[in-house]
């Protein structure tokens, strides 16, 4: 029993009670008992480190510590660094309280000016930053590794890209949810706007070809989309009309089925999407998917647009 | 040429992107909320820290320009002494604060950041162990944060039944943790090789007897024994004591 009372903050509550009711009985050994549970209290502060997740002070001291010091911590605070930081990864909650922490310990230096104080309370006017210190030795050196140099600047060129990154993905988030699906259907993909090379006849009266009016609409529809870093994709209105136009002449025309008039009906299909023309898109597409001509290459292209048209269109 | 194109192919290439770009991308606006969040909370005191030749927790070496001054009274070791007694103690006093709901202003802490010094600066001369200079500063900024609190008014409610509640199992943390935590494992460091495991898993890192029987093999009874050996020792410990502010031999 004696030797529970030394063990007493690493018992059961039971085991607890029944020391108590021992020492009440051998007062003696109140002293003791009470050296135990203050050791006990001494090793559940330390405990605290390693306690998942980590409490409120544990998180200031890492969020205080982690950007103070341009040195090494020692290694069994590097470890606990990681430990930190894999669990604010993974954590919400903990990194809501780590927020919170650090708003509140930003409002508690901001009414202060550290370096002001410093100067008061020390009577030392602080002095420029060193970057190197070849001649001083506060010492004999621990070997704690190679001393990082000055990484303020790359804290800070880190911060600002770290920053820019954050509102790029923000805004990609938004163009990503505020593009309208008809949009995304109808973008023109590199293979639909490969060309035959046909070139224009030097004669002005002799009028336009389909393969001609086909390369003029391919021409337009190569510059049709614009979008600033990617985001927020746009057409442009005049040219979708022009190219649907010329498209729309080679599809209606008459005659003999060709790979070209499959080729410009499908095409077709995808400028009136992006111009949210869903009914004449169906209309388009239509033609194309419903056709079994051997020359009709667009036609799996075609079925697999009218499924993915949304049904509310 | 006219050719056919793999519509339903590139369709799924996208959605794939966006659909393993997703998890990736979610992980990485978390990291980078936090650095920015971290980079963009400029904080005085390490404008100040900035000046130390080490790490503000590196003991040894604070411990070690300690005795220089001590010995050569040099104004380069002074300057760099009072540096890290400052930042040492600010941070301490900063952390105790903001981790509180504790009712203060800054001024608050900026006199208790000054009183501390104050004493350290009025009795460092009677410190006859240079190496426990930190240690030293340690259970002077507890001390002076344990004297602020017993002075703190305790709110009642004028509503009986929600009267105030007593907290007499939860004692505020008043140690700073890497000098406790440095002190802790030094004293583990000094027990019999034998003892140390147990004593570490324990009493540091808290495992459960069966965690420790399964990472030491050594069966419960055991440990306890071994467990209670290594307390025996480190209550008698004088340095680990002087570090927890228990004896008043310096």
């Amino acid at each position: 029993m004696k030797e529970n009372i030394l063990l007493y903050s690493q018992l059961s509550p039971a085991e607890q009670a029944d020391v108590e009711a021992y020492v009440a009985q051998h007062p003696d050994l109140y002293p003791l008992l009470e050296e135990a549970k203050a050791l006990g209290e001494v090793f559940r502060e330390a405990q605290r480190v390693y306690a998942e997740p980590p409490d409120d002070e544990v998180l200031a001291y890492y969020l205080v510590t982690r950007q103070m010091n341009q040195h090494p911590p020692p290694p069994g605070l590097q470890a606990m660094f990681s430990r930190i930081e894999a669990r604010l990864q993974a954590d919400n909650d903990l990194r809501a309280r780590y927020d919170r922490l650090a708003q509140r310990m930003t409002d508690l230096e901001a009414g202060s000016d550290a370096v002001a104080h410093f100067e008061q309370v020390t009577g030392h006017r602080l002095e420029p930053q060193p970057t190197s210190q070849p001649g001083f030795s506060p010492g004999t050196p621990v070997d704690r590794g190679p001393i990082r140099r000055s990484g303020r600047l790359l804290r800070r060129a880190g911060s600002l890209v770290a920053g820019a990154l954050t509102v790029f993905l923000v805004f990609f988030a938004i163009s990503t949810l505020t593009v309208s699906p008809l949009d995304d259907l109808a973008a023109f993909e590199e293979d639909d706007l490969i060309g035959m090379g046909v070139t224009r006849s030097a004669n002005p009266n002799s009028g336009l070809t389909n393969e001609q009016r086909y390369e003029d609409a391919l021409m337009l529809l190569r510059g049709v989309r614009t979008s600033t870093l990617g985001l927020f994709p746009r057409y442009n209105a005049a040219d979708l009309q022009t190219a649907g136009s010329l498209l729309a002449t080679i599809a209606d025309q008459q005659g003999e089925a060709t790979a070209l008039r499959f080729e410009a009906t499908y095409l077709l299909g995808k400028v009136r999407l992006a111009q949210h023309d869903v009914p004449a898109a169906r209309e388009a597409l239509t033609r194309v998917a419903r056709n079994e001509h051997e020359r009709n290459y667009r036609k799996a292209d075609a079925e697999a647009l009218l499924e993915a048209i949304p049904d509310q269109h | 040429m006219l050719r056919r194109r793999p519509l339903l192919f590139s369709y799924c290439i996208k959605t794939q992107r966006l659909v393993v770009f997703c998890p990736p991308l979610r992980s990485l606006l978390v990291v980078l909320a936090v650095l920015v969040m971290v980079s963009a909370l400029l904080m005085d005191i390490e404008k100040i820290a900035a000046r130390l030749p080490f790490h503000l927790d590196d003991i040894d070496q604070v411990n070690e320009s300690f005795r220089q001054w001590r010995i050569h009274s040099d104004d380069k070791n002074r300057y760099v002494l009072d540096l890290w007694t400052y930042c040492f103690i600010r941070r301490y006093f900063v952390i105790k604060f903001a981790s509180r709901s504790l009712h203060s202003d800054v001024a608050t802490v900026d006199l208790l950041i000054e009183q501390a010094y104050k004493k350290v600066q009025t009795h460092q001369h009677e410190l006859a162990d240079a190496r426990r200079y930190a240690n030293w500063v340690s259970v002077i900024c507890k001390n002076t944060f344990l004297n602020f609190l017993r002075r703190q008014p305790v709110l009642t409610s004028i509503d009986e039944e929600a009267g105030p509640v007593l907290q007499a199992s939860e004692k505020p943390a008043t140690y700073d943790i890497a000098v406790l935590i440095e002190g802790l494992r030094q004293a583990i460091e000094r027990l019999p090789d034998y003892l140390q495991d147990v004593a570490r898993l324990r009493l540091l890192e808290k495992c459960s007897y069966q965690e420790i029987e399964e990472r030491t093999g050594k069966p419960i009874a055991s440990i306890r024994t071994y467990l209670h050996k290594a307390l025996v020792k480190i209550r008698s410990d004088a340095e680990f004591l002087k570090l927890i502010g228990w004896s008043n031999a310096k």
